[in-house]
């Protein structure tokens, strides 16, 4: 495994990393933000992105992806009554990402420094990715 | 007196619609705001609603300059899971696809850098020659701008003809010999324009997540053409560009010297082409239950792509992180203590793709 | 006395004045976009194009801005023309029945200010951020400019000893007159806001700048302003030239192939050059432009 893999699991107690044919896979509930943004950044990991995906109980999953080369490092975190601890407040490169999730998705990040919508139309709701949302604008648009 | 100055979302140096919202003290910017979401189209959303062979259509068109790229890089999330290997003609021929992209928008870039300076002479030149790497592209594809040319697990249409195609290379490559890198690395005027301007730290490129010419000009060693090989890359050889000024001179040599690489991929990809069969016999509209990402280098940067598939022929979610979302944020970093003269020059050298970043 | 105002009229309207100024000046410029044109690889528009440019913005409707006050937003492109109309009939080109008493130059140096000045102001006065700033630049180029423009003529009118034009028409050809030439030349490229000192109209910076605002028949009166200033300046460099000529067709001929060439001259350097920054196209004034100017005062001192 990757020196940086293991740094990083030192620096911020992330356990039990998965291998797969796409990089390494991991899931922590209790990461510490901070601790995380520390540590890619001395490492040099970029923040590629964040994924959003929808549990289907109401919760969402949050991927986060870093990079550095070959290496793709993918950590995954769920939300607690949709809301989350941000990330932005410590790394710049997830402030973006984190308001467009807000804006996709309805995630709040706690914390967040600027927190206005990013791509969101002002005439359509927060989460309007979501299933039940998107559906219902759907129709909405259809019966127009 | 500080007073602020729009630019955008239309302006006459922007070739697509966002909004940069400067401070200025007279001609000197402190600050600056970026607006986006001008040109947002739920493109992730719509995947999720269509079928993989509809999607990779789709995706085509998150934007209008690389849009090879994301049809590719799906394809290669989707091949991940779904197990699907790709015939070698058709890894080279993604390639050969991929840096007659690179070609076209980087020769783009560089017309629109010229004009955004005032030089319309070298925009004319920069614009007939990217005018002849569109003729290669219709060659090869049929088309000029949306190529249609991934399928899963290969290509739709064999390039029959390598040896033409080579001889087009050839007067591009002349072009960019003759006329592009003198007067983008000589003339005094542009010198004068691009040295010492825009800086973007490395600690600031890293902090931004920057990717691209735009982090190789600040010196981040990371080309994934390189360090995570796909397609051909790895049997062709490939040298990645690097500068540690940071300034918009660096951007510039970065992309020029690309382009001299990428001609140099094109003719090697054509004279050592396979022979082979450009795609699997059978292709599977299902795709098993799994996740997987990929990334590739685009024009701009590293293209992501995250996609969910859960057992059936339609996606459960495609993520797109393209370069420019995580570059355009990085202006903020570069705009400061500028002169507002600079500022057409200074967005124009990330190269912002707004259709991109709103999806 | 009726003889002379009749003269001053002629010259004022015909001959060198609004209708022969417009004319040339259009040709000028229709010549600059022609051969910039050619030189890129482009078509370029008939002859008459600047005509018809003008032509269709009059025919526009003209929207004052928001909170403009209506009787200035017209009187400055005015004032700027006339001022224009009256140093061109100041101009003593071959054949011209104009007023000429020494001293001329002066006023004409004055007069040539005028349109500058208004441009500023029309800038200012619009109330667009994008005019402001080019009105800054504008303001901070005249002064970078003016260095060898004044320089020049004032160093010419020592060494002829006189402040009339028309003996600068007549003064044989000599180093000094070349030099000054050269520096009135390297003036003009910022006087006609062309590259690399396209600086106070810059699209892509500031939307063009000053006029941003403007439209209809006060922007055709600017846009007339521009094409009689460009004959303007360029005919004062083709007179340096014709004085040693005694036929007023020989004299014509020159004045109009030294114009010509050095609309050339302007527009190779346009098209082979990016546009500079104020600071940039001010330090190359104040070097450059001091250098020029040294040289033409000790050659009109010395030789």
């Amino acid at each position: 495994m990757d020196d940086r893999i293991i740094k990083l699991m030192e620096q911020t107690g992330l356990e039990k990393p998965e291998e797969r044919i796409d990089g390494i896979w991991f899931a922590s509930q209790t990461i510490d933000r901070q601790k995380l943004a520390d540590s890619v950044h001395k490492l040099e990991l970029r923040l590629s992105t964040a994924t959003c995906l929808e549990r289907g109980d109401g919760e969402f999953d949050v991927l986060y992806h870093f990079v550095h080369g070959s290496l793709a490092l993918n950590i995954r975190v769920t939300t607690k009554n949709q809301h989350l601890p941000s990330l932005a407040a410590f790394l710049p490169s997830a402030s973006w990402i984190e308001r467009e999730m807000n804006d996709l998705y309805a995630v709040e990040f706690d914390g967040h420094p600027d927190p206005r919508p990013l791509v969101r139309p002002a005439q359509v709701p927060a989460g309007f990715f979501r299933k039940s949302v998107a559906e219902s604008l759907l129709k909405e648009s259809e019966a127009k | 007196m500080p007073y602020k100055l729009p630019l955008g979302p239309l302006h006459p140096a922007f070739e697509e619609p966002y909004k940069l919202t400067l401070s200025c003290k007279g001609e000197i910017v402190e600050d600056a705001q970026v607006e986006v979401g001008f040109v947002m189209r739920s493109i992730e959303l719509l995947a999720q609603r269509r079928n993989y062979i509809r999607d990779l259509v789709l995706v085509e068109h998150v934007c209008g300059i690389c849009s090879n790229v994301h049809a590719s890089t799906m394809a290669m999330a989707v091949e991940k899971i779904g197990g699907i290997t790709v015939p070698d003609r058709a890894r080279y021929i993604r390639t050969i696809m991929g840096e007659l992209e690179r070609l076209h928008s980087h020769l783009l870039w560089a017309g629109i850098g010229a004009e955004d300076i005032g030089y319309h002479s070298m925009f004319m030149e920069i614009y007939f020659l990217r005018e002849r790497v569109m003729d290669i592209l219709e060659a090869i594809s049929g088309n000029r701008v949306n190529y249609g040319m991934i399928s899963l697990g290969g290509v739709t249409r064999d390039i029959t003809d390598p040896k033409s195609i080579l001889a087009m290379a050839e007067e591009i490559k002349k072009g960019l010999e003759k006329v592009v890198i003198p007067i983008f690395t000589q003339d005094k005027t542009i010198i004068a324009r691009t040295k010492g301007i825009g800086t973007l730290s490395k600690d600031d490129a890293l902090m931004y997540g920057t990717v691209g010419p735009l982090a190789r000009a600040s010196g981040i060693e990371e080309d994934i053409r390189e360090s995570f090989p796909y397609a051909a890359y790895d049997d062709l050889g490939f040298k990645k560009v690097v500068l540690d000024s940071c300034d918009v001179q660096a951007r510039v040599v970065v992309r020029a010297l690309e382009m001299m690489e990428s001609i140099r991929l094109i003719e090697e990809a054509l004279k050592n082409l396979p022979s082979g069969p450009i795609r699997p016999e059978q292709v599977p509209l299902t795709i098993p239950d799994g996740e997987a990402t990929a990334r590739s280098e685009a024009p701009r940067g590293e293209v992501f792509y995250y996609v969910k598939s859960n057992g059936t022929d339609t996606p459960a979610r495609v993520k797109i992180r393209t370069p420019s979302f995580v570059n355009i944020p990085s202006i903020r970093a570069m705009v400061k203590g500028q002169y507002l003269a600079d500022m057409p020059l200074i967005q124009a050298s990330i190269d912002p793709c707004c259709s991109c970043t709103d999806r | 006395m009726n003889n002379w105002w009749i003269n001053a009229i002629l010259a004022l309207l015909f001959w060198p004045g609004l209708l022969s100024g417009a004319l040339f000046g259009w040709f000028l410029l229709w010549m600059s976009r022609k051969f910039i044109a050619r030189l890129q690889g482009r078509q370029g528009p008939p002859f008459y194009q600047p005509f018809f440019d003008f032509w269709k913005l009059i025919g526009k409707k003209t929207i004052i801005p928001n909170g403009v006050n209506p009787v200035l937003f017209y009187a400055l492109p005015i004032i700027g023309l006339i001022s224009i109309i009256f140093a061109l009939a100041l101009l003593p080109v071959p054949g011209s029945s104009g007023i000429s008493f020494e001293g001329d130059l002066v006023l004409l140096i004055y007069l040539i200010e005028m349109p500058v000045l208004m441009d500023v102001i029309a800038g200012y006065v619009t109330r667009s951020v994008y005019a402001q700033v080019g009105a800054t630049r504008e303001a901070i180029l005249t002064i970078a400019y003016n260095l060898p423009f004044l320089g020049a003529l004032i160093a010419l009118a020592v060494r002829l000893h006189s402040f009339k034009l028309a003996t600068f028409a007549a003064a044989p050809i000599s180093i000094a007159t070349i030099l000054a030439a050269v520096a009135l030349f390297v003036a003009l490229l910022a006087q006609l806001k062309v590259n690399p000192f396209s600086i106070p109209n810059a699209e892509q910076e500031i939307v063009a700048g000053i006029h941003v605002e403007y439209n209809g028949l006060p922007l055709a009166l600017f846009e007339l302003t521009h094409a009689l200033e460009t004959s303007l300046l360029v005919g004062l460099i083709s007179i340096l030239f014709i004085g040693p000529f005694t036929s007023i067709w020989m004299k014509l001929l020159i004045f109009f192939v030294v114009a010509v060439v050095v609309i050339l001259l302007t527009n190779i350097t346009a098209a082979g050059t990016a546009r500079l920054k104020v600071q940039h196209a001010f330090k190359f004034y104040w070097t450059w432009g001091i250098a020029a100017t040294v040289l033409v005062v000790a050659a009109a001192l010395i030789l």
